[in-house]
C-alpha cells in the first residue's frame, strides 16, 4: 500500500474525514437514512481489506464508494435504455414554424415566482428527498452519486460501469426529471399549467 | 455567431454538458450567449443550478468518534507498515 508508511494513518484519517460525509449523504438517501453510519462503517472495513490487500492508496475513495452502492444493492452497472426520458421541458415551436425549436409560450416560470426558492432553505430538504424517491432508481442513483455525494463525472462512470458518454445521458435526463417533480411536488397547479 | 445558431430545444439539450464543462468552445460560447438573450433558457438553467444545489447541501455528517477511532485502529493494524 502506497503512502501508507509512516504517515499511513494519517493519510487514511484524512481520507475518512474527507469522503465520510458524502458516503453517509448517499447511503442515507439510496438506503434506510437511519441506518447509514451503520452501512458507511461496513464500507469502510472493506476499504481497509482492499488496502490490505494492494489497493492503492489514491483509489479508496472511488472504491468506498463503489462499495457502499454494492451494500446498497445497487443492480450494477446501471440501465441506460435509449429513449427512456420520463420528463422533456417545453413545449416549442414546431420545425415548419418561423421560429422552430424556441418555446412555445413564456417557458418556464422561475422557482421564485412560484415561491420554490424554500427548496432550497434547510427546513425544506424533505422535498427534495421525496423528489428523489419520486424518480426511477437509475436516476436517483446517477444524481446522488455525482450532486449529493460530488463525485467526478470519471469517477462517477468507473462507480457506476457506466462509460462517459452514458454517464452524461444519464445524468442529464436525471436532472431534468427531478427539476420537474421538485416543481410538480412543490406548486403542482402551475406545473400542470406547463 | 449569434444566439439564434442555438435553438432553446437545443439549448434545453445541452445545459448538463454545460454545467459539467463538457462542450466545446464553440458550444460553449453559443451556449452562454444563448441564454444571455433567453430569459427562459436562462430560468432553466437556474433552476438545474439550484436543485443541484439543493442535492450538495444534503451532505452527510462525520462517523461518531468511537467508530472513527475504531476504523484508525483497524486500518493502522492491518495495512502493512
Amino acid at each position: 500500500v502506497d503512502a501508507v508508511t509512516p504517515t499511513g494513518s494519517e493519510a487514511f484519517e484524512r481520507l475518512l474525514d474527507d469522503e465520510t460525509p458524502a458516503l453517509c449523504s448517499v447511503a442515507a438517501l439510496l438506503g434506510p437514512s437511519d441506518e447509514a453510519f451503520d452501512v458507511v462503517e461496513r464500507v469502510w472495513l472493506d476499504v481497509i481489506e482492499e488496502a490490505e490487500r494492494g489497493a492503492p492508496f489514491s483509489a479508496l475513495s472511488v472504491l468506498a464508494m463503489r462499495r457502499l452502492l454494492e451494500r446498497l444493492a445497487t443492480p450494477l452497472p446501471l440501465v441506460v435504455a435509449s429513449g427512456d426520458e420520463r420528463y422533456r421541458p417545453g413545449p416549442f415551436l414546431p420545425d415548419d414554424d418561423r421560429w422552430a425549436g424556441s418555446w412555445e409560450d413564456d417557458g418556464p416560470m422561475p422557482w421564485e415566482r412560484l415561491r420554490m426558492d424554500r427548496v432550497l432553505s434547510e427546513d425544506d430538504r424533505d422535498v427534495v428527498v421525496e423528489a428523489l424517491h419520486c424518480l426511477p432508481a437509475r436516476y436517483r442513483v446517477v444524481v446522488v452519486v455525482r450532486d449529493a455525494g460530488g463525485l467526478p463525472l470519471d469517477d462517477v462512470s468507473w462507480v457506476l460501469g457506466l462509460t462517459r458518454d452514458e454517464t452524461r445521458m444519464l445524468l442529464h435526463r436525471a436532472r431534468t426529471e427531478l427539476v420537474g417533480t421538485i416543481e410538480g411536488l412543490v406548486a403542482p397547479a402551475a406545473s400542470g399549467a406547463r | 455567431m449569434s444566439a439564434l445558431d442555438l435553438t432553446c430545444e437545443r439549448a434545453v439539450d445541452l445545459v448538463t454538458d454545460y454545467m459539467e464543462g463538457e462542450l466545446g468552445e464553440r458550444d460553449q460560447l453559443l451556449y452562454e450567449l444563448h441564454v444571455v438573450l433567453c430569459q427562459p433558457c436562462k430560468v432553466h438553467l437556474d433552476r438545474m443550478r439550484r436543485s443541484i444545489g439543493a442535492l450538495a447541501s444534503l451532505r452527510g455528517g462525520a462517523l461518531p468518534v468511537e467508530r472513527r477511532q475504531s476504523l484508525v485502529a483497524r486500518f493502522t493494524s492491518e495495512t502493512p507498515g
